[in-house]
């Protein structure tokens, strides 16, 4: 696996480099976003993490530039406070997001997750998925918890169906309500909230501690297959 | 004539009437002297009409008095005076006696009218004094500028009859603002801009002088196109500055009187007294914030201090023992070492994270972006952001009634977060922590209960403080709470909800939070 790490900072890029290396990536680094888009179309990376408050192209800039050709799954680094930059990038086409500081541990969790994801995608076509007793059977829309079979409305397994193939990765509200509703709701997330508490209490044991949906406040939905 | 008043003009009708009962009377008067034949003792026969002319003079006035003089002196001398039923003069002393009633008719009632003149002038001057004592006191009185201004222009319409009266004031930026209104409703009154005249408000701001005041005309020509051409408009000086314009919307034409304009003088300047305290107490109030604002720096600045050094100073030293040349290669002590570390850099991150919520709450940047969300979609929202031990040992207890409430999910996320965080820190970590949340007449209460160690006594609401730290919680323990408690109580009064703590019955602390449920009950 090869990952390409676009950050200004040259402590960052020193210690992403090592931990990476540790973990088994092949790592190119890239100090700039003119950099970063460079070696991108010379290395071919499997996974990108981009920084995105730099110094000249910026991270939003780099992500544009990248979803024009290439479907690789892109990590963007951002600080607590930057929610809206977050959605933006995620909107643009950069498939997680970390808050900076990280710890290793979570850069390699998300890493592992987009990459799984990507690969499952291009299964999409397979019929049933599992995570622990939940059983989702796309082919014949029918979800089962524990082997019992669970009513689901038709739009709360189109949304069920969505985060489920794109488990482990954030979902924005905008992106949820235009892949389930449609391009003209992207902005009832009211509507969003309120199938996804109905969902919740379908397939959640506990509502208030969920195993499946987990709520990234302000920016959208996770669905985990990890706990 | 200036300064007459509705009650002297001449009112033809009572006039008439006058004229009427005075004739009346001096016929009656005859016809009594007459069927009392009361010629036969001359000398009463003048006294008589004299009477009727002097009780005219004191009730129906000059005119009538006149008028029943003479009517007087023809009775007289046509039923009394020989020759009889015939009217000849014939002895000087009957037109003494015309004098006499004319003389009495004049002087009475001429004594009579300065005396009522007089009554009047005092009764005005007691109006006067009395509207000025009033906005006085309503200006000393009244912390609140508008209602001061508003009672200012009622006393002005005691002292002219008004149609409405407008005070505006121009702000630094010059948008005019009406501060106070009296009178008929505002919208009534046609725009003067549109007559194509000079803005009469800018003219007087402009030049600083009064328009339609007095006699000069002096911009006569900004009113005579308008609307309103008994319309006044005075500055509103105080200190050389002028703060804005009161506009008169009077009922007639008549000119102001000397001492109405002294009145009205007075009148404008306790509003202009009553707008610089305002503004005065606005800067004070400034300077207050600035102050806290310094307060608050200065605190942070020696909370930056303490609270990073510490763990500045274990990472520094950790990592320089890791450094060292020849040291121990105990995996076991590198590793708690680097657990310190990593340890260490998360406190530093909190408090990085919460000296910035802080300052932006302070800045009052931090408006919530509140919508309906259901209330398990909160709770678990901030449940996710704990480990699954700190999970185990939070217990949750919603109230199945409440589907969703209004709030910004990320500021009442961050709530629960820091008051569980709170809890848990607290207690021992064998210890529950139970988070429950009720509703309670459109209000939800959400409590945060520990077996902690509970708030030290009369401290309950002082721990909201920015800043703050309890006696016995040591520099080293437990960094940052002062913070984290002051910014829930600002997200949960940006939400227009309440925060405070309590002890716990049988040991520990309750923290409880109450929010309005919806938009409507907010």
């Amino acid at each position: 696996m090869k990952a390409l790490v676009i950050d200004d900072e040259p402590q960052i890029l020193r210690a992403l480099r090592a931990g990476l290396s540790q973990n088994g990536y092949q790592v190119v680094i890239a100090a700039s976003g003119e950099e970063g888009l460079d070696l991108a179309t010379l290395e071919y990376p499997d996974i990108v993490i981009l920084d995105l408050a730099m110094p000249g192209t910026n991270g939003f800039e780099v992500c544009r530039q990248l979803r024009t050709w290439s479907k690789v799954p892109i990590i963007v680094l951002s600080v607590r406070e930057g929610e809206d930059d977050k959605i933006k990038a995620l909107d643009m086409g950069a498939d997680d997001y970390l808050t900076k500081p990280f710890g290793l541990r979570e850069l390699l969790a998300r890493m592992r997750a987009v990459l799984r994801r990507s690969s499952f995608e291009e299964q999409e076509e397979e019929a049933l998925f599992n995570c622990d007793d939940l059983q989702v059977d796309f082919g014949r829309r029918i979800v089962t918890l524990a082997g019992e079979e669970i009513h689901l409305t038709p739009k709360e397994f189109d949304l069920l169906r969505f985060m489920a193939l794109h488990a482990n990765r954030v979902l924005t509200h905008r992106q949820l309500l235009g892949k389930v509703w449609g391009p003209e709701y992207t902005d009832d997330t009211h509507t969003l909230r309120v199938h996804i508490a109905n969902l919740r209490t379908k397939i959640e044991r506990q509502p208030e501690r969920p195993r499946f949906i987990h709520t990234e406040t302000r920016i959208g939905y996770r669905f985990r297959t990890d706990q | 004539m200036p300064g007459l008043t509705p009650s002297q003009r001449i009112n033809w009708q009572q006039e008439l009437l006058g004229i009427l009962i005075a004739t009346t009377a001096v016929a009656v008067m005859t016809g009594v002297m007459y069927y009392l034949r009361l010629e036969q003792s001359p000398s009463s026969l003048p006294m008589l009409y004299l009477l009727v002319v002097t009780l005219a003079a004191l009730f129906l006035g000059r005119l009538s008095a006149i008028l029943a003089a003479v009517e007087a002196f023809f009775a007289l001398n046509y039923y009394f005076v020989e020759p009889r039923y015939r009217l000849a003069v014939q002895q000087p002393a009957e037109w003494l006696s015309l004098c006499m009633f004319l003389l009495t008719a004049i002087v009475t009632s001429q004594l009579l009218a300065m005396q009522r003149a007089r009554a009047e002038e005092a009764q005005r001057s007691k109006q006067e004094t009395d509207a000025l004592a009033e906005a006085s006191w309503a200006v000393a009185s009244e912390p609140d500028r508008d209602r001061a201004l508003s009672k200012v222009l009622e006393q002005l319409a005691s002292i002219v009859p008004l149609r409405s009266a407008d005070l505006l004031v121009v702000d630094e930026h010059g948008q005019r603002h009406l501060l106070a209104h009296f009178g008929s409703p505002e919208h009534d009154r046609p725009d003067a801009q549109e007559y194509g005249g000079p803005d009469p408000v800018q003219l007087v701001l402009d030049e600083r002088r009064a328009i339609g005041w007095d006699d000069t005309r002096h911009g006569d020509d900004a009113l005579s196109n308008g609307p309103e051409p008994a319309a006044v408009y005075l500055p509103v000086i105080i200190e050389g500055t002028v703060l804005g314009v009161l506009h008169l919307d009077r009922n007639d034409r008549q000119e102001l009187s000397q001492t109405q304009r002294r009145v009205i003088r007075s009148l404008v300047n306790y509003a202009a007294v009553a707008i610089q305290r305002d503004k005065l107490v606005q800067v004070e109030a400034r300077a207050q914030a600035l102050a806290e604002a310094d307060r608050l720096k200065t605190a942070l600045l020696s909370m930056v201090t303490h609270d990073f050094r510490s763990p500045l100073t274990s990472i520094k030293a950790s990592v320089g023992t890791l450094l060292q040349e020849g040291a121990t290669s105990d995996p076991g002590t590198q590793r708690a070492l680097l657990e310190g570390v990593d340890q260490e850099t998360d406190r530093l991150n909190r408090l990085v994270g919460n000296i910035l919520d802080l300052s932006r709450l302070e800045a009052g940047a931090w408006r919530p972006k509140r919508e309906m969300i259901s209330l398990t979609e909160v709770v678990g929202a901030a449940l996710d952001s704990f480990d699954a031990d700190a999970n185990a040992r939070i217990q949750v207890r919603l109230d199945a009634k409440i589907e969703e409430i209004w709030v910004d999910l990320v500021q009442i996320v961050q709530v629960l977060r820091n008051l569980l965080e709170n809890a848990l820190k607290y207690s021992e970590p064998d210890q529950q922590v139970i988070l429950t949340a009720v509703d309670r007449h459109n209000t939800i209460v959400i409590d945060v209960l520990d077996r902690g160690p509970g708030l030290p006594a009369g401290e309950e609401a002082k721990i909201f403080e920015p800043f703050y730290r309890g006696p016995s919680v040591t520099e080293t323990s437990v960094p940052g709470i002062g913070i984290g408690l002051a910014i829930c109580r600002g997200l949960v009064e940006a939400h227009g909800g309440t925060i405070g703590a309590a002890n716990r019955d049988g040991g520990g602390a309750v923290f409880r939070v109450i929010l309005p449920v919806s938009e409507l009950s907010s």
